[in-house]
């Protein structure tokens, strides 16, 4: 089930959701992650490609556009809520975290 | 100078790490991929340089696709904004180059790529494997089942033997590619799930010996092992066969054909061309007369009567067992006889026994006796039997060191008749 293949994103999953909350193309994805990232988290083209193939067959992306070869894409509700979840889950973490390692550790 | 060369392809379709190494090496020293088929691959001079390969598959490509498919398009499309140029395709292979040293890989991701690869073995290499283990494995017991049925005809024949073991031999070489491929991605799996990178599939490198093992004792079989003429013919049918195949998969290819009529227009045209040429190629393919054969022992030499029938019903020969049936009919009286060398004593019961039960569901009379020790050894034989019938037919099993003898007379054999036996059909 693709929910539970899902059920923790990788980082590089997470920003390519992250960036879909706006159409977006292929190309332009990578270009994105980058950025928002500050070079932190790259994602390869092949990485991409079959991670966007995953997405829209788990239906958590949508095509928009296909203009020639490229196709844009945007986030479906159901990946909205994916990612929410993510969102959620790693919030709890850093919360857990700071409650256990103190702000000291944490400033 | 040469500005083109064509490189021998020995490494495995998925063995990524391996084709990189290679294709970098080659750049370096000038050398740089413009093409790939299944068995060379074709290089082009230039400068040498520092560039970056990289791999990736991709499940819908087929080596019958005409044109590149959709996918294989966008995704070429993807790598080229980030700069990575697609160079050479072959069937799920696609390959990519860059020469910037700091461009992103193609792949940023181990498990992804890892699910990738494995989804693509699981779709096309590993089925391949199956459907030709399965497809030998057939053959196999089918000429298995002949040689435990026949065991004498079966092991005298080189022909038999040769595709006996040609049928091992690449049940035995697809085995251990599957098996392979198999282990090293069950590796792969439990070391990118532990975060590391996917191993170089050492194990294929390997296996690839038995491969090329396997075809260097399948060509030498053909020309050495059974008749050269045979061998021979076979070998160049093999290789006409081949051209024909991908001759034609070339012209349906140029023609735009869709994926189905390139994977079976090929095959039908190559099946048709071979059948057709058949009354062309029967001469060469049947094993070259042998002259008239002698007859170890004739009708003449037991009673004087000249032979008004004399036929050989199976003479053949091979390095494991030498096996002929003889007939001579003179027009009162008649012999049958099997004669059988073992020259490889590792088959000498399994023929006894085979030869033994044919003997005893065959002979006329059921009673028989087992002749006294005194003929025996008189005979120098390590075991026989006689059944003699009432309506006067003589059966004689006999058993030498490495030699059988099942003789069928229709008269019982005098003493001196006997002896003669003996001095002719002793080894």
């Amino acid at each position: 089930m693709p929910r539970e293949k899902f059920q923790a994103l990788t980082e590089q999953m997470f920003y390519i959701l992250l960036c879909l909350k706006d159409e977006c193309c292929g190309t332009d994805i990578m270009t994105r992650v980058e950025t928002l990232t500050g070079g932190r988290v790259r994602v390869g083209p092949g990485t991409l490609y079959n991670l966007l193939e995953q997405f829209a067959e788990a239906d958590f992306i949508c095509q928009t556009r296909v203009n020639g070869r490229r196709r844009s894409y945007i986030l479906t509700d159901r990946g909205r809520s994916v990612l929410r979840e993510e969102y959620d889950r790693i919030r709890i973490q850093a919360q857990d975290y700071v409650q256990l390692m103190g702000e000291e550790e944490t400033s | 100078m040469k500005d083109v060369k064509y490189i021998l392809n020995d490494t495995d379709l998925y063995d990524y790490h391996r084709i990189q190494e290679k294709l970098t090496r080659f750049a370096a020293e000038g050398w740089h991929l413009e093409k790939i088929a299944n068995l060379f691959w074709k290089f082009r001079r230039g400068e040498p340089k520092q560039v970056r390969y990289e791999i990736t598959y991709s499940a819908d490509a087929s080596v019958y696709n005409s044109r590149p498919t959709e996918a294989e398009e966008e995704l070429a499309d993807l790598c080229a904004e980030a700069g990575w140029e697609k160079v050479a395709a072959y069937d799920q292979l696609q390959i990519f180059r860059n020469e910037d040293p700091n461009a992103i890989p193609l792949e940023t991701d181990e498990v992804q790529k890892y699910q990738n690869i494995r989804r693509n073995m699981m779709w096309h290499q590993i089925p391949q494997y199956l459907w030709m283990i399965v497809l030998f494995a057939v053959q196999f017991l089918m000429y298995g089942s002949a040689l435990l049925r026949k065991p004498a005809a079966i092991l005298s024949s080189s022909v038999t033997l040769f595709i006996l073991m040609g049928c091992a031999g690449i049940l035995i070489e697809y085995a251990v590619l599957l098996g392979s491929n198999l282990l090293w991605l069950r590796r792969a799996g439990r070391t990118v799930d532990a975060g590391q990178a996917i191993p170089p599939n050492r194990l294929s490198r390997k296996s690839r010996w038995v491969q090329w093992a396997t075809t260097a004792l399948y060509i030498l079989g053909l020309l050495f092992w059974v008749e050269p003429a045979f061998g021979l013919s076979v070998l160049v049918l093999t290789i006409v066969a081949v051209v024909i195949s991908l001759g034609t998969l070339a012209i349906t290819k140029w023609l735009n054909a869709s994926r189905t009529v390139n994977t079976w227009v090929p095959a039908l045209v190559t099946m048709a061309v071979i059948l057709l040429s058949q009354p062309i190629l029967s001469p060469l393919l049947t094993p070259a007369e042998t002259p008239e054969v002698q007859f170890p022992l004739t009708l003449y030499q037991l009673t004087g009567e000249r032979s008004a029938d004399r036929l050989t019903i199976e003479v053949d020969s091979s390095p494991l067992v030498s096996h002929g049936r003889y007939y001579d009919f003179g027009g009162k009286d008649e012999i049958q006889y099997t004669l059988v060398d073992i020259h490889c004593p590792l088959f000498y019961d399994m023929i006894l026994n085979d030869m033994e039960q044919d003997y005893i569901r065959t002979r006329d009379y059921q009673g028989d006796t087992i002749i006294c020790d005194e003929l025996r050894e008189l005979i120098g034989a390590d075991y026989l039997r006689r059944s003699t019938s009432p309506l006067g037919s003589d059966r004689w099993f006999i058993c030498w060191e490495d030699r059988i003898l099942d003789l069928y007379a229709d008269w019982d054999l005098t003493e001196e008749q006997i002896a003669i036996l003996v001095e002719l059909l002793k080894p």
